[in-house]
């Protein structure tokens, strides 16, 4: 019988890591993928993953409600994102002391796959910073990665309401970019919004 | 076309994965109570001040918790101390009034818990909220059936200038198996974005059947949002009907049907004001009383707003008083000006109030304006500004600003002091 996440969370609480690791093989996919469309280089979403579950094995006192635990960790990986010099600092030793990799490639496919995957996210990226960091937010965690609205309501700590507003915010002002086809960025905008009040 | 093209999900090759996993266990074993006593120092989303990862709102809110606990401080304003640097404000940067300056940057950047929750006064709703807030009056509900009140975050909500952060202020009527939550400020669109986002919901709710529906209401001309199952702001099973007044969106939730719901959703809309501009000048008149503006070295009569807010019912309660709030702009801190609400009849007893607040919001306390009893609540950890709150002469008011608690004291004493005799 596989394991449910509150079960393998309830061991992780206990100190269990080697239930944390199933964790980790679960979830590191789409943890993994939440950071890349967010900074758009593989490389550094796959340190923000293990940062993300650093940060979560740090965090393990804490009590989820069941089949939450993936929210959570978007959270967490949001926050890992939005706070990304400070991450780094944070987890460099642990991540110096990660070992070398083989010389087998990042991704299955092969490196052209890999800079394919980058300009795509790069290209959204540039789209994304049209919208306040907290639009940002929500519209990866909905429209990107298909959460529900309590979801990600739980994974930024928001009333769903908010996500919801924020999200058809979003979605608004990316048509008002967007009144075409292309999404046309204009970069007063962006600055204006990139700093708001 | 709105959405943005991102790329499809794609794995980490199986040895990365394995790499990732077996370097993370080894960390995670490396010395595992230093980690766990360690503390993480992430610092969340700078305009608000609830761990990210914290509380599961959502969970609660389906819980039908929505609302949690607080006169603790202030409206939400923020940013990071560097930005004070680049204000345009001179005042706020002459010498004296730097050092007045309150918690901004005294916690550095170190995420911090919420205050704990707390329960408030029926009676002290619209002073939690922030504005004037009217109760659900139907064959079905009176105000006088609400059972508990509970505020969370930051209340009140005086000026929503600045402000990103949020005020939420439940009450319960279990009797009536209903709730009514007040949100402010909204953090939402308003009105114009509830077709958006009933359609959003439509949308979620055919890729996944039974999640729940949403459907767009006129009642009376205010536009509100119906919403069953997922899409509901309260338990499981319940209905919610959802519109604004001003910067503070109401939600009603219950096992109700829309029609009932609906005529809940009525009776406050007739019976709670609706914010509006009026001049300064006229401010006395508006409030029925005295609008007494400090005089300190810091703050001048002058430096007032030409136009303050005011939200007053035709007869105005100590549940739904009348209200007018001025902001100083020039006096603006981290994007939060000095503000002082005024708000009529005060309450009858806000020494109760006071000690309430003391016990359960952790660094506040009452303080004395010259003989008059006043409520200090520091402002939250993050750049959240301050508030005194005292009544004079009938009035019950409230300063708010980003700046310490001996500042606050000599606006709040000076507008003691000109009020007159008590």
């Amino acid at each position: 019988m596989v394991p449910s996440d509150a079960d393998l969370w309830a061991r992780s609480r206990a100190g269990d890591s080697d239930a944390f690791g199933l964790l980790f093989e679960r979830h590191a996919r789409l943890i993994y993928n939440y950071c890349f469309r967010r900074v758009g280089d593989s490389a550094t979403a796959q340190d923000m993953l293990s940062m993300v579950f650093l940060e979560a094995w740090r965090r393990r006192d804490k009590a989820l409600p069941p089949d939450k635990t993936l929210p959570w960790l978007y959270g967490i990986a949001t926050n890992v994102t939005r706070h990304q010099r400070r991450s780094e600092r944070r987890f460099a030793a642990a991540l110096r002391r990660l070992p070398s990799s083989d010389a087998e490639p990042d991704f299955a496919g092969a490196a052209d796959e890999r800079l394919d995957y980058e300009r795509q996210a790069q290209k959204a990226l540039d789209l994304l910073k049209a919208l306040p960091q907290r639009e940002q937010d929500v519209f990866v965690l909905c429209a990107g990665m298909e959460l529900s609205y309590e979801d990600a309501a739980l994974a930024l700590d928001l009333p769903v309401g908010t996500v919801r507003s924020r999200l058809s915010r979003a979605r608004a002002r990316l048509r008002e970019l967007n009144p075409g086809s292309g999404h046309k960025q204009d970069e007063s905008t962006n600055a204006q919004e990139a700093n708001p009040r | 076309m709105t959405e943005i093209s991102f790329p499809p999900l794609h794995d980490l090759s199986p040895g990365e994965l394995e790499r990732r996993k077996q370097h993370l266990l080894s960390e995670i074993t490396r010395d595992p109570e230093t980690t766990r006593l360690s503390l993480p120092t992430v610092t969340f989303s700078r305009r608000r001040w609830v761990l990210a990862t914290g509380t599961p709102t959502a969970s609660k809110t389906r819980m039908g918790v929505l609302a949690g606990a607080v006169i603790c401080a202030a409206f939400a304003a923020s940013l990071i101390g560097v930005f004070v640097l680049g204000q345009s404000n001179s005042r706020s940067m002459q010498p004296g009034i730097n050092a007045g300056l309150g918690s901004v940057g005294a916690y550095g950047e170190r995420a911090t818990l919420p205050p704990p929750p707390r329960s408030i006064a029926i009676t002290d709703l619209s002073l939690a909220v922030g504005v004037p807030v009217a109760l659900p009056m139907t064959s079905l509900v009176q105000p006088t059936d609400a059972h508990s009140a509970t505020a969370e975050r930051i209340c009140p909500v005086v000026s929503v200038t600045g402000i990103d952060g949020t005020c939420f202020v439940l009450v319960r009527f279990p009797a009536q198996s209903l709730t009514v939550e007040y949100d402010r400020p909204t953090g939402q669109p308003g009105p114009a974005g509830f077709a958006a986002d009933v359609q959003t919901m439509k949308k979620e709710a055919t890729r996944h059947p039974g999640s729940g529906r949403a459907d767009l209401l006129d009642l009376n001309g205010v536009p509100a949002m119906f919403m069953t199952g997922d899409y509901t702001f309260g338990a499981k099973g319940t209905a919610s009907i959802h519109f604004i007044v001003g910067e503070t969106a109401v939600t009603i939730s219950g096992h109700r049907d829309e029609a009932t719901l609906q005529a809940l959703a009525q009776s406050i809309l007739a019976r709670m004001p609706a914010p509006s501009q009026v001049a300064t000048a006229d401010a006395s008149s508006v409030l029925g009383a005295p609008v007494v503006l400090p005089e300190t070295s810091l703050v001048q009569p002058s430096d007032a707003a030409p136009t303050s807010s005011a939200a007053c019912p035709s007869q105005p309660t100590t549940a739904t008083p009348c209200q007018v709030t001025v902001t100083f702009p020039s006096l603006t801190i981290h994007y939060v000006p000095l503000t002082i609400r005024y708000l009529r009849p005060a309450s009858a007893d806000p020494s109760t109030s006071y000690a309430s607040v003391v016990k359960q919001v952790k660094g506040s306390k009452i303080i004395s304006l010259a003989g008059v009893p006043a409520l200090f609540v520091p402002g939250p950890p993050g750049a959240y500004p301050s508030w005194i709150g005292f009544v004079s002469n009938g009035t019950d008011i409230t300063v708010q600003g980003n700046y310490d608690e001996s500042t606050l004291q000599a606006v709040a004493q000076s507008i003691s002091d000109r009020s007159g005799p008590q």
